[in-house]
């Protein structure tokens, strides 16, 4: 009982740590432009000519904001949750608006409040009309909500100009994205897992009606066969979640991530779904407090690395540590030889302990 | 964050739920027109046309021969009562409209989902 309390207590304390300390606010301000961008780019058609997304097949002008669009009276109202039908003007205006806000986000004005009502009129205007649903529209209309949600100073804004730097950028914010991610790949992995996938038939059907397609496609289906591929999907899926939540397998998830995505956009048409997953891994790469101004954990980090360097630079003036790769031999075996007792004690236990604390501080 | 996609795993439906091309659905929509007398009569999708916006129009109009899509067909039969008030208010002379969706899945299980509304009726 004793024991599983101290469990409960140790896992309940490694949470703490996940969520809690500073960040660098670099992460949450390229999340937010690209998130901006991504919604002008996929609620107008301004890139027609030279891209092919596949809104705009059926799209011309801003989304949702066709003037009547040859539509005639009465209009099929089918909304995906309990909403007033509104008039067209109103709609009109709320695209109008939606895009004004998307241009603010991009600004950087007002962040919070900006990005929770870019979600509220996006997501509202896409469910008036159930069949304008899609996965990536849903993904990235929450994604502006989850960017409401997250504290932090602007960056990268327009309203540093007028207003004194905010606070350090609590890591939850970082935290609280990186999650979305890792939930939309846990639930599309777990989604595969059925007989149908699993066999293989499921994907040799979406081969047949042309949905999957490509000569990256064939080629993993002529050297792996529908149901060896069938299953690697859902597994690739499933192991990013471990991969990306685990700091030191970070890297491995990132580059398994940018595979799997180049392999989905090369067999699938996916509008805007693989640039936003792209942001979201983003998230992942290893961010610092870079400046004093990011908050405590850049003065520790900081601290550490003069403490360390000084160690370590009285090593290599004894010559006994040339290489970067000797810290390890510098931090276990020759400090304590090279340096009086005394010395040792008070610089290279708090080098190694406060840099070995940066580190893995930084890593989660 | 978590609630959307867990009962979408547990509802079995899609919306919500970030999974793509996971199942192969093919659908067909099927509308009726009851007059007084009781006789039927078919409503042309594409009579609803004009009616409908971009969106709805790459969704429903291909289900008058076979359509396909996970998502696409489980939008449609949740709305399936607008479409069948969208019959009511082009045909007023209808006692009923009724409206059949059918979704095959990979298995080659067949569904089908058939409502009716009376028309002037605000109760589905």
């Amino acid at each position: 009982m004793a024991t599983a309390v101290r469990s409960i207590e140790a896992l309940a304390r490694r949470l703490g740590q996940v969520w809690a300390g500073n960040t660098s606010p670099v992460p949450l301000a390229l999340f937010r432009v690209g998130l901006a961008l991504l919604v002008l780019l996929r609620t107008s058609d301004w890139l027609w000519p030279w891209t092919s997304l596949d809104h705009y097949t059926w799209q011309r002008g801003g989304e949702f904001a066709h003037p009547l669009d040859g539509e005639l009276l009465p209009r099929l109202f089918s909304p995906l949750v309990p909403l007033p039908n509104l008039p067209r003007v109103a709609l009109w205006w709320a695209a109008q608006l939606r895009t004004g806000l998307a241009v603010l986000l991009l600004l950087g004005v007002r962040t919070r409040l900006t990005s929770f009502v870019l979600f509220a009129v996006g997501y509202g205007l896409m469910a008036l009309d159930r069949y304008r649903y899609l996965h990536h529209l849903h993904l990235l209309w929450t994604s502006c909500l989850w960017l409401s949600l997250c504290a932090g100073p602007s960056s990268w804004s327009i309203e540093r100009a007028w207003l004194p730097p905010s606070g350090p950028t609590p890591r939850w914010s970082l935290q609280l994205l990186r999650a979305q991610c890792l939930i939309v790949y846990a639930a599309s992995g777990l989604a595969k897992l059925n007989a149908d996938w699993l066999s293989g038939r499921a994907l040799e059907q979406l081969a047949h009606a042309r949905l999957v397609s490509g000569p990256l496609f064939e080629a993993a289906v002529g050297r792996m066969g529908f149901s060896a591929l069938a299953l690697t999907i859902p597994t690739v899926e499933l192991l990013l979640v471990g991969l990306l939540a685990a700091p030191r397998l970070r890297r491995v998830g990132l580059a398994l991530a940018v595979a799997l995505h180049g392999g989905l956009e090369a067999s699938m048409t996916l509008s805007t779904f693989g640039a936003q997953m792209a942001l979201y891994l983003m998230l992942f790469l290893s961010w610092q407090p870079r400046t004093a101004a990011d908050g405590p954990d850049y003065e520790v980090r900081a601290r550490a690395r003069a403490v360390y360097r000084s160690a370590y630079g009285r090593a290599n003036q004894a010559g006994s540590a040339t290489r970067a790769s000797d810290h390890h031999v510098l931090r276990r075996r020759r400090a304590p030889r090279l340096f009086p007792a005394a010395e040792v004690r008070r610089t290279a236990p708090t080098a190694c302990a406060s840099e070995r604390a940066s580190r893995a501080h930084v890593e989660r | 964050m978590v609630a959307l996609p867990v009962s979408s795993y547990w509802t079995g439906s899609t919306v919500g739920s970030y999974r793509m091309f996971t199942d192969l659905v093919h659908y067909h929509v099927e509308l009726w027109r009851v007059g007084a007398s009781g006789a039927r009569q078919t409503i042309e999708l594409a009579e609803l046309a004009p009616h409908l916006g971009p969106e709805a129009r790459r969704i429903i109009l291909p289900a008058a021969h076979r359509a396909t899509g996970e998502t696409a067909a489980e939008l449609l039969v949740a709305g399936r009562q607008d479409l069948a008030r969208l019959g009511c208010t082009l045909h007023p002379e209808a006692r009923s409209v009724e409206i059949i969706v059918q979704r095959r899945v990979l298995r080659g299980e067949l569904r089908t989902d058939r409502s009716e509304l009376r028309c002037g009726d605000s109760r589905p």
